[in-house]
């Protein structure tokens, strides 16, 4: 494992998440507080760098039920079942938590489905 | 053999400075730990947290002397850390490099406890002088042998990196440059102790493109004698247009840009002992980072996101002053004209703001860069039309600008003229010719600014660079071609030629 990988496992468990490790991607279940699919928890895949938390993690894995908006959606690493959707943090910043920067960046994308 | 050298931020050298240089004219000495920084023919020591003596560890009586308990003490505060040990002393109103030869008092005083701050921390001691007149540094690794035998390798130089960089150099293993016609005129500018620091020094350009071939000219001609080139891209014909010396033949013969950037220097040179580091590979690359760290100061020359994280990385991590720049056209709509056009310059390290604060890349960009997504044709092609990761737009005129913006943040830090050092980041507006200083302090929690020092302990920004080794290949494979390997067989066989030319004529004066 990477010490990215083991960072932001790390981050999701002081945040209180559940994680599961598929090497070099981990999946996160994730709360979503409004939107469609508001009250409902998604696992949400991301595959930090070796550098995380200095380098947010680019790819956004969800299952391929759920459809964003606006494309750059591509075959996910994760097999059957899975789409990843190029979703770069670009407000990434060192001075709040990586941890809860990565969720909310998550929960934000989740929110906006409308499909 | 590795060569070994020391980088001190000039915080941590003004800190140890205040302890060492005293004002009833007396010597002192004091521990400090430092972190290893390894390169592929260097070793760097960084000297980070100094460890002041309380008042018992240590008696000044003319000379300095400390007790076994003190020494204790710092070689445990240094495992601590994961660091070594270095014990440090001043020569009060000295000049010049301090050699510790065999039976000295400064290398008795060492040898006592290099077994024992060795075998605690991991790490060879490491003894330094400071010698109070210049401010300069002298240093040695005890490293070599063991027990009773225990014997010391000097230091190549000493860089302190405080608003100038300032270099101690060992008189043999770094001699200065012999004097020669060729650089009168610059002679007469600066005099022969500046271009003695000037030409020794270790310079990397990474970035052998419109800026960095510039650069490299200028390095050249200067006199500097060691010149790193780093670059794995082939000249093209569509580049042509701003790539200084490039020729047709070049791109038709796939030369490489570090190639040309090796000819054209080597014609360029006024160093007698002129040697480049030819550097086919990229700084994102573990081997291209570790490169890197054989040099004193690094010229970013790059527009990516990646080898800019890399830089920004080793300026703070491992002491390397980077200088940055870069340009940005901004073009009227329709291509109708140019609006105006814009270039920076900056020089990143300890004390200073980092690239990512100034803007100059976005972090969320580097792993775009890592996966193919930005040679990617059909992502690019996704973004927005404004999206700076789109922009193609470059000339030959502002890649020349800019260029010189990156020399005088070179010559301010190196020469400080009238003990002025690098002026902070710059940016320069074509349209208004009017240049402003830019304010900008790294973000609370700087990820980069916070990992000062820390050398091998970095965070690896490096990893495998599909794009670069795709290049590298391409080249090789066109390079195969009969007609291309006949051809570039007759260019070699031409420079040679040449170089016999010039023997002659060396021989006839």
């Amino acid at each position: 494992m990477s010490p990215g990988v083991q960072a932001f496992s790390d981050a999701m468990t002081a945040a209180g998440r559940r994680t599961e490790l598929r090497d070099p991607i981990v999946l996160v279940l994730v709360d979503v507080p409004l939107g469609r699919h508001a009250g409902s928890e998604v696992w949400v895949g991301a595959d930090p760098p070796s550098d995380f938390p200095t380098i947010p993690p680019h790819w956004v894995h969800l299952p391929d039920s759920i459809e964003l908006a606006d494309g750059g959606k591509q075959a996910s690493e994760l097999g059957a079942g899975w789409a990843k959707w190029s979703r770069p943090h670009k407000r990434w910043s060192d001075a709040g938590s990586a941890g809860s920067q990565w969720l909310a960046h998550a929960r934000a994308l989740l929110q906006a489905v409308t499909e | 053999m590795t060569e070994f050298v020391v980088a001190v931020a000039g915080e941590e050298h003004d800190r140890l400075s205040d302890h060492l240089t005293r004002a009833d004219g007396q010597e002192d000495v004091c521990f400090a730990l430092w972190r290893p920084s390894t390169g592929v023919r260097r070793t760097t020591a960084i000297i980070g947290e100094a460890v002041f003596p309380a008042p018992d560890e240590r008696r000044v009586d003319r000379t300095a002397w400390f007790t076994g308990d003190y020494a204790l003490r710092a070689a445990r505060e240094a495992a601590g850390a994961g660091a070594g040990v270095a014990l440090l002393h001043s020569h009060p109103g000295a000049t010049s490099w301090q050699a510790a030869p065999d039976g000295s008092a400064d290398a008795d005083s060492e040898r006592k406890i290099a077994n024992l701050t060795r075998e605690i921390t991991g790490h060879p001691l490491v003894g330094m002088t400071l010698s109070t007149g210049s401010q300069t540094w002298s240093a040695r690794r005890w490293d070599r042998g063991q027990g009773t035998s225990i014997a010391n390798s000097e230091a190549a130089s000493v860089r302190v990196l405080s608003n100038a960089l300032h270099v101690g150099y060992h008189p043999t293993l770094r001699p200065p440059p012999p004097a020669q016609g060729t650089q009168l005129r610059t002679l007469h500018s600066w005099g022969e102790q500046v271009q003695a620091h000037l030409a020794r020094l270790r310079v990397l350009v990474v970035g052998a493109g419109s800026v960095g071939q510039l650069v490299l000219e200028m390095l050249a001609r200067t006199g500097i004698e060691h010149v790193g080139i780093m670059d794995f891209d082939t000249v093209e014909l569509v580049n042509l247009d701003r790539l200084h010396g490039a020729t047709t033949l070049d791109a038709r013969l796939y030369t490489s840009k570090a190639e040309l950037a090796q000819r054209l220097t080597t014609g360029a040179a006024t160093a007698i002992r002129f040697a480049t580091g030819v550097h086919e590979i990229s700084i994102c690359e573990p081997n291209g980072m570790r490169a890197g760290l054989d040099y004193d100061v690094i010229f970013s020359c790059v527009d990516r996101p990646w080898p800019r994280h890399v830089l920004n990385t080793l300026a703070y991590s491992d002491v390397v002053p980077i200088i940055d720049g870069g340009i940005r056209l901004d073009p009227m709509p329709g291509a109708a004209g140019l609006r105006n056009a814009y270039w920076r310059s900056h020089t990143a390290g300890p004390g200073r703001s980092c690239i990512r604060c100034l803007g100059q890349y976005d972090v969320a960009d580097v792993q775009l860069e890592r996966d193919g997504s930005l040679d990617d044709p059909s992502y690019i092609a996704n973004l927005p039309a404004d999206s700076p990761l789109r922009a193609r737009q470059n000339v030959y005129a502002t890649s020349m600008a800019a260029a010189s913006a990156l020399t005088n943040q070179f010559l301010s830090l190196v020469i400080a003229p009238s003990g002025f050092g690098d002026p902070g980041p710059l940016k320069f507006d074509l349209r208004q010719h009017r240049v402003e200083r830019v304010q900008a302090n790294c973000a609370d929690g700087c990820s980069y600014s916070g990992s000062s020092g820390i050398g091998d302990r970095r965070r690896d920004p490096t990893g495998h660079h599909t794009l670069a080794e795709r290049v590298i290949a391409e080249r090789k494979r066109a390079r195969g071609r009969n007609r291309t390997r006949l051809a570039r067989a007759i260019v070699r066989a031409s420079s040679r030629l040449e170089d016999f030319a010039t023997r002659i004529a060396d021989r006839s004066d």
